[in-house]
């Protein structure tokens, strides 16, 4: 199967064309906000972090945000700091080169002498970059140039049933076509680890998933917390949810049959083809963030109770499986596969039809999200700890 | 004679202990699923609500509870055949 991309200097391969505009630091925000504003093209977000937090923060903030300028789907980038934070323009910009040699230009607000010459020159700057990035042709690429990522959120007992095993075999499609799979979420596995911790390709990767479900329940029992006070949430549970466990074992269905190649860090780019696992929260922002800053062109969405969630950089698909829910929010969803729980469609000929559906997402067909521009607000980074 | 038309729920796993109703069934409903390729039936007692779960066979207090055939809660009380399965009767196993 073939589909109609953007490709990169850096060899990888796009499915939007966008300029990003990139605050390295919160005080950066509204400068990226009025500038991406004046500009037709270009996208921003709100990054609450770049300076008072700890070496580990940083450390988070620095790989979601030059993973998400490294994104395939952005033409290029310009950073705007303030001048005076940890995470400068120089050391992000180092950061970003040294992952993608695509264009990139900075700015820092101190430097510039205030926001309005920040944001006059910084227009200049963007609106090149549009033009240089509007002048870019799709050309036909094999669909294992594909990075999607498989998220749940707001799930009831249909995503279970039939949502996450509909995108289990669509994950299995697309690995069969030689492209990449993620799936990610560890509050979402606990109860469930066990099953997918064989499925590993090696004993050593499949330890290390146990790991990273061990190591977040003893984290949480050290601030006096459990990871089972927010899951299942309100609203899984009136959808029929009732305990974590039976959360995580219809969750994992998303992953498909294939085996693991991959277990990563948030946010971090894999580095094989297949089914890779990534640690991320449950929290669907910063589960989303952090598999777009990994590279997923695309991410595919499941939900019983409704979700509006965008990304500025990846077109997320909203696919439900209850009925009454696609009647409800068809404001906000893109597919139904209920016909699936009635019977009247098979797995199988649903994944079928979500995989022609991503194909068109490729090639430009705009998901809800990207109509109604959401995304902006919604890219949130995982933390370790307080802020200082 | 039951019809295949009438399945109102689903039985995931055939060694599980609960099914899902995919539409409200209320007290002398008969949730209609399939196991082992066989349409099963069970009265229903009480109300299950739309996609919520119901024990397809008597559960004892401390009996684990099994969907997509693993272990899924324990009971925290007795379940008889045909209630509804949610947090007032099970929680996550020990």
């Amino acid at each position: 199967m073939k589909f109609w991309g953007y490709r990169r200097p850096d060899g990888l391969i796009g499915i939007r064309n966008h300029v990003l505009i990139l605050p390295t630091v919160g005080c950066a925000n509204e400068t990226c906000r009025i500038i991406a504003g004046l500009v037709n093209g270009a996208v921003t977000l709100v990054n609450q972090n770049g300076c008072g937090e700890v070496e580990g923060n940083l450390k988070l903030t620095q790989t979601v945000l030059s993973g998400l300028a490294a994104n395939p789907n952005v033409y290029g980038t310009i950073l705007v700091g303030l001048g005076c934070e940890p995470n400068s323009v120089e050391v992000m910009g180092d950061i970003i080169r040294s992952m993608t040699n695509k264009p990139l230009q900075s700015l820092a607000i101190q430097e510039e002498g205030g926001t309005v010459k920040t944001i006059c020159k910084a227009v200049q700057l963007a609106q090149q970059m549009i033009t240089e990035a509007s002048a870019r042709r799709r050309e036909e690429v094999d669909i294992s140039e594909l990075m999607v990522g498989i998220e749940c959120g707001g799930s009831d007992a249909t995503s279970g049933l039939v949502a996450n095993p509909v995108m289990g075999h669509v994950s299995d499609f697309l690995i069969d076509c030689g492209a990449t799979s993620m799936f990610s979420e560890t509050p979402e596995i606990i109860g469930a680890e066990h099953i997918l911790a064989k499925r590993c390709s090696t004993p050593e990767m499949g330890q290390k998933l146990l790991d990273m479900c061990a190591t977040l329940e003893a984290d949480l029992k050290k601030v006096n917390e459990s990871v089972r006070s927010g899951q299942p949430s309100p609203g899984n549970k009136a959808g029929g949810i009732t305990t974590l466990e039976e959360k995580s074992l219809g969750c994992i269905h998303k992953g498909g049959t294939k085996p693991i190649v991959e277990v990563i860090e948030y946010a971090h780019r894999p580095s094989k083809k297949g089914l890779v696992y990534m640690n991320t929260p449950g929290y669907d922002l910063v589960s989303v963030t952090a598999k777009v800053a990994a590279g997923c062109q695309l991410i595919v969405f499941t939900t019983g109770r409704g979700n509006p969630l965008g990304n500025p950089i990846a077109p997320v698909m909203k696919v439900t499986a209850n009925r009454d829910l696609f009647v409800k929010m068809n404001d906000n969803l893109d597919m139904d596969f209920s016909d699936v729980l009635l019977g009247e469609k098979t797995m199988e000929g649903m994944a079928r039809s979500v995989l022609e559906e991503i194909i068109e997402i490729a090639n430009g067909k705009k998901t809800k999200t990207e109509i109604y521009g959401f995304g902006y607000s919604e890219t949130v980074i995982q933390r370790l700890c307080a802020y200082i | 004679m039951t019809m295949a038309s009438e399945i109102n729920a689903i039985l995931i796993s055939s060694i599980d202990d609960v099914a899902t109703v995919i539409t409200e069934l209320t007290e002398g409903d008969r949730a209609v699923f399939i196991k082992n390729g066989e349409i099963t039936q069970v009265s229903v007692v009480g109300t299950i609500p739309k996609y919520h779960k119901l024990a397809i066979r008597d559960i004892k207090r401390t009996d684990p509870l099994r969907k997509y055939g693993e272990i899924m809660g324990q009971a925290t009380q007795d379940i008889s055949q045909g209630s509804h399965v949610h947090e007032h009767n099970i929680a996550s196993p020990d």
